[in-house]
């Protein structure tokens, strides 16, 4: 667990040092897979190809926000597919804008997860998208998602059916249109997976809104079993193409996956360095807002089990406790975290053995209580012979006598 | 021999010396809630400062026309998709087409369409307009103290000025 804590605190720092760094690197990173993986897929344009071009674009997602990262991607696939037939490429346009149009539009921020579920898809683990989302976002990315599975299998069906041809003429291309769309209508998958993204976006986002600890990851869990059960329960009833044990295989590799991002979203958010710019009537500000963090540094404890007497005697007394032992009678002292088991019991050193103070404590307070009993015993006498009206005498004789010995003035009185 | 200021008496005399000369000094507290509220307006305070121009029923409104807008287009280009699919079809029965029945089915479809989607923008844009007023209250609770600042700024001024002309 200290392992852990230390991997965060260190982990925060340095993201917080080379947060200028590290930000761009990973849309670069992003980007790069991206943009390799539509020339892998449909890799027509082999000017687009070229890993200079590759390079530079990706370069120019790294600075700017995930919305120019979509766009592109949509204009590669679009030039890609152009590449071969012009008019299936305004077709895939067209397809974009009414996916726009229906889904795209009301959650614009998230237009990654259109990107990130044909290129996970690919690496067999589009399941980490829903999980993810509901993780970390809101129900409303089931509209992504959907946009993604969408773009997914019209890649694939794409890829599949188009011809070489550059002709716009109806007779030509019609054959291939009806069957691209034809293809397109009766992909049952688009509906099956997106729903099931849908069902799973919502128990992971519903079990982590509960207010009990450690929801975040038994949503996780939930996304991983709902996603399981949705897709055999689907293939049972719909002969779907999703073949079973990638589909397993992949959903435990997700999961995994969202444990390591849950964990880095714990560490580091809310830790980003901000600069800020702002005026007023005297000054311009520049501000550069360093979150606060607290760096909990591993206390190093050296336990000598072995070590020499003077070594131990050497040590805080504070670290100790005094404790009696039953059968010696003598006090000795215990470390106080050890418990008894693993550190050293150390006997008190000195002329007298420690047995010896503890009987004349023990003694001391045992003369302390019976003195008390006894002026207890003499004070219910008094009160009793007061009422039954054996003696009697006035309350300021009483409250003179008591302070005359309280103040030790009686031995003064004597003397005079 | 000079003398060492120390603490406040040092805060103040500065202080002093940089009036006489017409500088002020910064104040840290104003800083602070002015950083705050520059974070805020930047990140994801933009958005919520945007919709706090409307009343709500303003931004529902204009939300739907603009949803039933992007639908309608997106309705009409599957429209084309779908009549290009036909085409062999329609063009070969194109005299004998129950075109009343078609286009009643359209009609029937977008209104469908639409009715599903205007409810959805009703509910989705009134969340989250709620929302972005949830936030804009600590907002404008900064932007109150830091009135609040100026207004106390401002009357010193004043006051530092009333004393500079007695003394004239």
């Amino acid at each position: 667990m200290v392992k852990i804590l230390e991997l965060r605190s260190l982990l925060r720092t340095y993201y917080q040092k080379f947060q200028m760094v590290v930000d761009p690197l990973i849309k670069f990173v992003a980007a790069f897979v991206t943009f390799t993986m539509i020339n892998k897929v449909i890799g027509n344009n082999l000017k687009l190809e070229k890993t200079v071009v590759v390079l530079l674009v990706s370069l120019l997602c790294a600075f700017t926000p995930s919305s120019i990262l979509v766009f592109l991607a949509m204009a590669f696939v679009i030039l890609h597919v152009a590449a071969v037939s012009p008019f299936m490429a305004l077709f895939a346009a067209l397809i974009f804008v009414v996916l726009y149009c229906f889904f795209l539009r009301f959650a614009p921020q998230y237009g990654y997860v259109v990107v990130a579920i044909p290129i996970l898809s690919t690496l067999h683990v589009p399941y980490l998208v829903p999980i993810l989302m509901g993780l970390v976002a809101n129900p409303i990315t089931i509209l992504p998602s959907a946009c993604g599975v969408i773009v997914y299998y019209m890649l694939q069906i794409l890829q599949e059916h188009t011809v070489v041809s550059d002709s716009f003429a109806l007779d030509d291309i019609l054959p291939f249109y009806t069957k691209v769309f034809e293809a397109l209508i009766d992909c049952k998958d688009i509906l099956i997976v997106s729903g099931v993204f849908a069902v799973v976006i919502i128990v992971v986002y519903t079990v982590r809104k509960l207010k009990m600890e450690y929801a975040a990851e038994l949503a996780i869990l939930a996304g991983a079993v709902v996603n399981v059960f949705g897709f055999l329960i689907c293939d049972l009833r719909f002969d779907t193409r999703v073949t079973i044990g990638s589909m397993i295989g992949g959903t435990l590799l997700s999961a995994l996956a969202a444990f390591v991002a849950l964990f880095f979203k714990r560490v580091l958010d809310y830790t980003a360095v901000e600069n800020v710019q702002f005026e007023d009537d005297d000054y311009y500000y520049y501000v550069k807002a360093v979150p606060k963090i607290e760096i909990g540094v591993a206390k190093r404890t050296v336990e000598h089990i072995n070590a020499k007497k003077e070594a131990v005697e050497e040590e805080d007394e504070d670290d100790y406790e005094e404790v009696l032992d039953e059968e010696t009678g003598e006090v000795i002292f215990r470390p106080r975290s050890g418990g008894g088991t693993g550190g050293q019991v150390r006997r008190q050193k000195g002329g007298k053995s420690s047995g010896y103070f503890y009987r004349r404590m023990q003694e001391e307070k045992q003369r302390i209580r019976e003195e008390e009993q006894q002026r207890a015993r003499a004070q219910m006498l008094a009160a009793k012979r007061y009422e039954s009206g054996e003696e009697q005498y006035s309350a300021d004789e009483d409250f003179g006598e008591e302070q005359e010995r309280e103040f030790g003035l009686s031995g003064r009185d004597e003397n005079k | 021999m000079t003398t060492m200021l120390k603490g406040r008496t040092a805060k103040r005399k500065l202080t002093q010396s940089m009036q006489e000369r017409g500088i002020k000094m910064i104040n840290i507290r104003k800083t602070r809630l002015m950083t705050k509220l520059a974070l805020y307006e930047t990140g994801e305070g933009r958005e919520d400062i945007r919709l706090s121009k409307y009343y709500k029923t303003d931004y529902v409104r204009l939300q739907i026309l603009k949803t039933l807008l992007a639908v309608t287009v997106g309705y009409i280009l599957i429209l084309l998709m779908v009549g290009l699919y036909k085409s062999e079809y329609l063009i070969a029965q194109a005299v004998n087409l129950d075109y009343r029945a078609i286009g009643v089915t359209i009609f029937v479809i977008y209104v469908i369409l639409v009715t599903i989607y205007t409810v959805g923008a009703i509910i989705g844009y009134s969340i989250k307009y709620d929302l972005s007023r949830g936030k804009l209250t600590r907002y404008f609770r900064i932007l109150n103290i830091m009135k609040k600042i100026y207004r106390e700024e401002e009357g010193s001024e004043a006051a530092s000025e009333k004393e500079e002309e007695s003394n004239g």
